[in-house]
């Protein structure tokens, strides 16, 4: 027991630690912000199609050789916004419209990616994520953009929340729906970008949607919500980063573990509760 | 009138009782909630009612609290302000819809179809309530409605459309024919007119 504490302390000495639970902790909590609103809208599904269109966007970035970041936020945002539009003018449902853009994003990914040549390394850690290759640059850039979404979040807090719980009422009373859920759409795809890192594609939908489902176990209010879903979502990052550097484990697999884990236990609680 | 469809032609006029959005208060029609997952509290949901005044950044300051607090001593819900919201009945709903619809103390207040979803007792007793804030509060009411008979005891004027209109007058000069199967109605004490 001493020995992992050791290794944890050791862990948290490393710079590259530092960096992965600071990037990690700022990227958690946008997505729990987040995840509460397109939980409860039921699009939660939207952050694993963004994550799919985030992969064709990496492939397209590293077979350009430009950065992943600059390449991949406006054209996330585009695909988030077109599956908005899918959703509102065409008439299709959420999730189909999700499927639709994700399954397209893959496919166009693959296809770019063998035309470079097949996956390399590169595309490949985009995959699963590598919080512990973060570079000090990403940092700086990851710690700009949550901190712009967790501030807009706070700023429309009130709108967001009216948007969400009755949409028709809240346009009634001249709230701009419209532009709310755009809103929401583009703080997700540039969370989603940033999350990429972190997890990975594969799995950044978890960061969105499990601290939010955790929570709904045992909150009543909105607010109390978002609060517990903020501490799980900061309490995943950091208790998987520093298990994944003690047992040496995967860092994406590990956060999601935990999260898994920390959702088991609040369901527990619940019933423990109700019974 | 409540801007949700873009007119068509036309203008309302709404005789200057009404001369901003946030003069009406409006009880939707899926007001009971099958969601009973989503997570908020009742003062959470009315304090929404408020947002229509505010500008950015709508924050809710302790004068909004009063006001929320208030509404839902009027309604006598007050003692249900910590609950969630998809904890209560269904006539519980109705209240809480209701007092997010009148906390900003609007001049008009239009109900669709506020009743549809309750049982007969609690449905009295929803009428009974929203003639005392007709009566009480000098606020107009519109409820739209196909529960003809409930209407016809406490309304004072009634529009009945079937694709046209059917009806416009006082409630006590209209008698029910039974092929009116489906109708809207132009309720309590309503000064409000819409004009093609």
């Amino acid at each position: 027991m001493i020995e992992i504490f050791d290794l944890a302390k050791e862990a948290l000495s490393y710079s590259f630690m530092q960096r992965a639970i600071i990037v990690g902790t700022l990227i958690a909590l946008s997505s729990a912000l987040l995840g509460i609103f397109l939980v409860l809208k039921k699009y939660s599904m939207i952050g694993d199609g963004l994550a799919h269109v985030s992969f064709a966007t990496v492939a397209i970035a590293v077979f350009l050789g430009a950065s992943p970041l600059l390449i991949s936020i406006p054209i996330v945002t585009i695909g988030s916004i077109f599956i908005m539009q899918l959703n509102e003018k065409a008439g299709i449902h959420g999730d189909a419209a999700i499927g639709l853009v994700s399954s397209f994003s893959v496919a166009l990914g693959v296809m770019i990616a063998s035309v470079a040549g097949g996956f390399n390394i590169d595309l490949f850690s985009y995959l699963f994520g590598s919080i512990l290759a973060i570079k000090e640059s990403d940092m700086y850039f990851s710690f700009i953009l949550a901190f712009v979404v967790i501030a807009l979040i706070v700023f429309f807090y009130n709108d967001l929340f009216a948007v969400t719980h009755d949409e028709e009422f809240a346009s009634v009373i001249g709230i701009k729906t419209k532009m709310m859920n755009y809103l929401i759409a583009t703080l997700t795809s540039i969370t989603i970008v940033l999350g990429i890192r972190v997890v990975g594609t594969l799995l950044i939908s978890s960061m969105i949607i499990f601290p939010t489902v955790t929570a709904l176990q045992v909150s009543r209010s909105f607010k109390s919500t978002i609060i517990i879903s903020s501490l799980i979502a900061i309490f995943s990052v950091t208790t998987g980063v520093v298990t994944s550097y003690i047992f040496n484990f995967p860092s994406g697999a590990s956060i999601v573990m935990v999260n898994a884990i920390m959702f088991l236990i609040f369901l527990g609680v619940k019933k423990l509760i109700r019974a | 009138m409540l801007g949700l469809i873009p007119l068509e032609k036309g203008t309302i006029n709404q005789f200057g009782i009404v001369d901003k959005r946030q003069d009406i208060g409006y009880l939707p029609q899926v007001a009971v909630t099958g969601n009973t997952l989503f997570p908020a509290e009742v003062h959470e949901v009315v304090a929404v009612g408020l947002l229509g005044t505010k500008r950015f950044p709508k924050r809710l300051n302790k004068e909004d609290d009063k006001k929320v607090n208030s509404i839902l001593k009027k309604l006598a819900i007050y003692h249900l302000k910590h609950n969630k919201i998809g904890d209560l009945s269904g006539g519980q709903q109705q209240r809480v819809l209701l007092a997010r619809a009148m906390v900003s103390d609007p001049k008009l207040l239009i109900l669709d179809e506020p009743t549809s979803a309750l049982d007969p007792k609690v449905r009295s007793e929803f009428f009974a309530l929203i003639k005392s804030i007709n009566e009480n509060n000098d606020t107009s009411i519109i409820l739209v409605s196909h529960d003809l008979g409930s209407i016809m005891k406490c309304s004072k004027k009634i529009m009945l459309l079937d694709r046209e209109l059917i009806y416009y007058g006082p409630t006590d000069k209209f008698s029910i024919d039974d092929s009116f199967k489906e109708f809207d109605h132009f309720g309590i004490n309503s000064e409000v007119h819409i004009h093609d």
